[in-house]
């Protein structure tokens, strides 16, 4: 070969992309001809180089929302001897009959810090959850999460706690939902056996969600017996009685046995705005509004739940009106309610973000 | 001994919720280094790869056996991160590039992290610059070389995933490649190309 071979022969036979004659041909060449020696080894060394990128590691939000999912798949197989890929009303994308705020709760739990793939020195997971859990202001501590750690009741005290939110929620409305539990997102301390991976997170303060998710049996955990429960009671009678004033719920959460290890750092709102697009609202633990307005419901076991932000915001920065739309049903959520604080979205967290902060970077779902 | 993923999805399928989430922690990490690496936008990256499970959740009652469970969880990825990418021409970008409230950075701003400790110098200096010569690429062959290259994916499947045919698909591939060989060499990270016509000592 007397010629060069052009740049993009190189990069194929560097990808391994040429016929053994030929790739062998360029070899030959390559080994008599310093420039295109060169050429071949930086085109390998780029591929090299870039092949060793390491995997950046993935959130946990979401994760225990798809395995409640997954979970309740599989269950459905087990138990109805029917095609599970038939069976679950959610997956048919149905109204499923949560209570509104129940469901919401859950979309609400953001369990993990966000990932630190960005060079931001954000806390591990663990540390969060001690950040987060210490604050003496947080009106109302994760709930959901502190109970499941005591082990035994979690659905009881998750319940009131939805029920009481839901109960301030539709007030206006006569049909009545029994609000139900459905503590999916939370990373609750159970008694199970650590997943590896998770291990040292463990070890040094508490869950980390995922592998709590994970580590959870299946089909026996709370999560999945909460969603199984509340399939069945959709339409009913709640019993109002059940729904205790919120400040009760407060009382429970802000109990002593604090969440201990529950990692409570963010909390997010979907928004589907009827004149707009959807958006979803960040909050963090104090209920501040933080950040980012995003599109899409959120699919989740419950089905397609998503909050309706109908005011958006007042000047002051509070949640000034919304509605929680579960399948085709709308509950609506007084602005009376949420600036008085009787309805909280979800425990522990408040629809009140500072004025300063709202005036600085005012949360906005635009069009 | 591990068992492959036909195996779990198959089990999966007869009811055991267990597989699913073994499944999903073998996959959740590489999936949403491709998604974040594929958009360049971090909770975008995030809910895609929510997306991504919940469709293996819905469908995995119509996989059948022959079909590579990891080749189609990528194939989710990636047309759910082109819908994505569709979408937004239609909207308002404003929240997308507009910083957070909170500091976070908006955008895709790869920074060192976390490198084993024995590499962490050169690491934390090298990382960067080889995400930014990736982000620098065209998307549709930045796709093909992360589903090669990191996903390890077939140029068969690539094609598959991607829609388009084999040959368009190699063309990519070495295109990208170029395309980083010339990043890297203006970054100083691999040795400049020689000019074109250079005696053949």
């Amino acid at each position: 070969m007397t010629d060069h071979p052009r740049t993009d022969q190189l990069a194929d036979l560097a990808l391994g992309l040429l016929e053994p004659a030929e790739a062998r041909a360029l070899e030959a060449h390559a080994a008599g001809c310093a420039a295109c020696r060169d050429e071949l080894a930086a085109l390998r060394q780029t591929r090299q180089l870039l092949a060793g990128l390491p995997p950046l590691t993935a959130p946990e939000r979401g994760a225990a929302v798809v395995l409640a999912a997954a979970r309740q798949a599989a269950e459905a197989a087990g138990a109805a001897r029917r095609p599970w890929w038939a069976a679950p009303r959610w997956l048919a994308g149905g109204a499923v009959g949560l209570a509104g705020a129940a469901a919401l709760a859950v979309l609400l739990l953001r369990v993990s810090p966000p990932p630190t793939m960005f060079g931001e020195p954000e806390p591990a997971p663990a540390r969060a959850a001690l950040q987060v859990a210490t604050p003496p202001a947080l009106p109302a501590a994760p709930v959901a999460a502190q109970v499941a750690a005591q082990g035994a009741g979690p659905v009881e005290a998750a319940s009131d706690q939805a029920s009481a939110a839901t109960a301030a929620g539709e007030r206006e409305r006569p049909a009545r939902r029994a609000a139900r539990p459905t503590a999916v997102a939370v990373g609750a301390p159970q008694a199970v056996t650590p997943a590896p991976a998770a291990e040292s997170v463990r070890a040094k303060a508490g869950p980390a969600p995922m592998a709590e998710a994970l580590a959870a049996p299946a089909g026996a955990s709370a999560p999945t017996a909460a969603i199984a429960s509340s399939a069945g009671s959709s339409e009913a009678p709640g019993d109002l009685s059940e729904a205790r004033p919120l400040a009760e719920a407060k009382r429970l959460g802000g109990a002593p046995a604090a969440p201990r290890g529950a990692a409570l750092m963010k909390a997010e709102a979907v928004a589907d705005r009827d004149d707009g697009p959807p958006c979803r609202l960040v909050l963090d633990a104090g209920g501040k509004v933080i950040g980012r307005v995003r599109q899409g419901r959120y699919p989740g076991p419950e089905g397609e739940v998503s909050l309706t932000v109908e005011e958006r915001y007042r000047a002051d920065g509070r949640l000034s009106g919304a509605s929680v739309l579960v399948g085709d049903r709308r509950i609506a959520v007084g602005e009376a309610e949420v600036a008085a604080g009787r309805l909280e979205p979800l425990p522990g967290v408040r629809l009140a973000p500072s004025a300063a902060e709202a005036a600085r970077a005012p949360p906005r779902c635009r069009p | 001994m591990d068992e492959t993923d036909e195996q779990l999805m198959r089990r999966f399928q007869r009811g055991e919720a267990r597989a699913f989430e073994t499944l999903m922690l073998r996959h959740r990490t590489p999936i949403h280094a491709f998604l974040l690496r594929l958009t360049g936008e971090r909770t975008r990256a995030e809910d895609l790869t929510q997306e991504t499970f919940l469709r293996l959740v819905k469908g995995a009652a119509g996989w059948e056996p022959r079909a590579a469970v990891r080749t189609w969880l990528y194939t989710i990825a990636r047309n759910l991160a082109a819908d994505a990418a569709r979408r937004q021409v239609f909207r308002a970008t404003e929240w997308l590039d507009a910083p957070a409230a909170d500091g976070e950075r908006p955008r895709y701003a790869p920074a060192a992290t976390g490198p084993a400790p024995d590499q962490a110098a050169e690491a934390a200096e090298l990382r960067p610059r080889l995400e930014a010569a990736l982000a620098a690429l065209p998307a549709e062959q930045r796709e093909v070389f992360l589903l090669r290259e990191h996903a390890g994916l077939s140029f068969a499947e690539i094609a598959g995933a991607t829609g388009v045919n084999e040959n368009t698909v190699k063309s990519r591939m070495r295109y990208a490649l170029l395309a980083l060989r010339q990043r890297l060499a203006a970054d100083g990270l691999v040795a400049a190309q020689a000019p074109p016509g250079s005696p053949t000592p």
